[in-house]
């Protein structure tokens, strides 16, 4: 990435963004089966009754998170589909990659779903929000893979230069524990899966819940760690509920593994309801 | 296989492939703005109707499919143009 202003307090203030609300879910593989066929209330006019049908159980977390954001702070974020979307799920796709090998090795091509693509592949829990939300921004999918919080924080936070765009709703997803699944296919634990919502923006506004930061590090001192402690999902997710339930600001800070230093702080929302976890 | 049994054996694989109920459809509905079945919607039962009926659908063969009807028809075209196909 070439920026100008990358080495300069400039750049601090580019790599900056308000929250304008956050939301975050985590349910057990059960609960997620029993949401596959309900379609949010906000989504577009038409949508199918079967949109989730093959969907990957990170794309039904993330509109999960995106809900319980949209349900306190949907009435002040105004034009929803001028928003881009940004999602950073985590190992997306292992589940459904079990069966799909294991049909493949049976039967070939033709006993594949077709779903295997456009449902768990990188951009399909974007994909996925864009569609629902009838989203004209961009839309993409970052990270994949364990430094996919930092990833997605990075997107966040430089996406907006040159772009028309001012918003973005960020999504993180990911599992925790990881699911452990036998050659047969059945799970040998309990994974839960765990997200959440941001809504980010360049603009201030007056119902600001939190801001994020990014402090690129000083030329010749950025380097790649393999080492460094990494924040994950499921610890912002905790974070979130703890501020939501003691309805206590949150200040979250850590270096990514290439140097930087990322800044995430968080304000209640007003009111805000309790969610059972 | 009739036409009639036809359309009620692709019906239910609709209905498998969306969990909607198609009971009383027509044939001149259209399958993407009407039944609300996207691409990778027909490619999954495209597959599906390869199995069950016996046939091999080629991608070309459905540049003329816009409706339940045509779908019906391209289908029963297949049937019959494959004597040796079996229902499974």
């Amino acid at each position: 990435m070439t920026n100008p202003h990358i080495h300069s307090k400039a750049a601090d203030k580019l790599c900056a963004v308000h929250l304008r609300g956050w939301g975050y879910a985590r349910l057990t593989m059960a609960e997620i089966t029993g949401l596959r066929r309900r379609i949010p209330t906000w989504a577009v006019p038409g949508t199918p009754g079967h949109f989730f049908k093959y969907a990957d159980e990170q794309t039904i977390l993330a509109v999960q998170a995106l809900d319980h954001l949209l349900e306190r702070q949907g009435e002040e974020l105004g034009d929803r589909s001028r928003f881009a979307v940004i999602t950073a799920p985590q190992f997306l796709g292992r589940i459904a990659g079990v069966s799909t090998f294991g049909r493949f090795q049976r039967g070939g091509a033709p006993s594949v779903s077709p779903h295997i693509i456009p449902q768990h592949s990188l951009h399909s829990v974007s994909g996925a929000i864009s569609v629902l939300l009838g989203c004209r921004g961009p839309n993409v999918g970052v990270g994949g893979g364990p430094g996919t919080l930092d990833n997605a924080l990075l997107t966040a936070t430089t996406l907006f230069a040159g772009s028309e765009t001012t918003s973005a709703w960020l999504i993180c997803t990911g599992w925790d524990p990881e699911p452990l699944i036998d050659p047969a296919g059945n799970f040998t634990n309990e994974p839960i899966c765990q997200a959440f919502a941001l809504a980010v923006s360049v603009q201030a506004a007056a119902t600001e819940r939190g801001t994020l930061q990014l402090h690129l590090p000083d030329r010749g001192k950025a380097c790649v760690s393999a080492t460094t402690p990494a924040m994950t999902i499921a610890q912002v997710v905790a974070e979130l509920q703890t501020v939501e339930s003691r309805q206590v600001p949150a200040s979250l800070r850590w270096q990514t593994n290439w140097g930087a230093t990322v800044d995430l702080k968080i304000a209640p929302h007003v009111a805000a309801r309790l969610q059972a976890a | 296989m009739d036409r009639a049994t036809l359309r009620a054996t692709l019906l239910d694989l609709m209905q498998q492939e969306t969990w909607e109920s198609f009971e009383g459809v027509s044939d001149d509905v259209n399958l993407r703005t009407g039944l609300k079945l996207d691409s990778v919607d027909l490619l999954s039962m495209a597959l599906h109707a390869e199995r069950k009926l016996g046939i091999s659908i080629q991608s070309q063969d459905f540049a003329n499919v816009n409706t339940l009807g045509d779908l019906l028809d391209m289908l029963g075209a297949k049937l019959a143009s494959q004597p040796q196909a079996r229902a499974a």
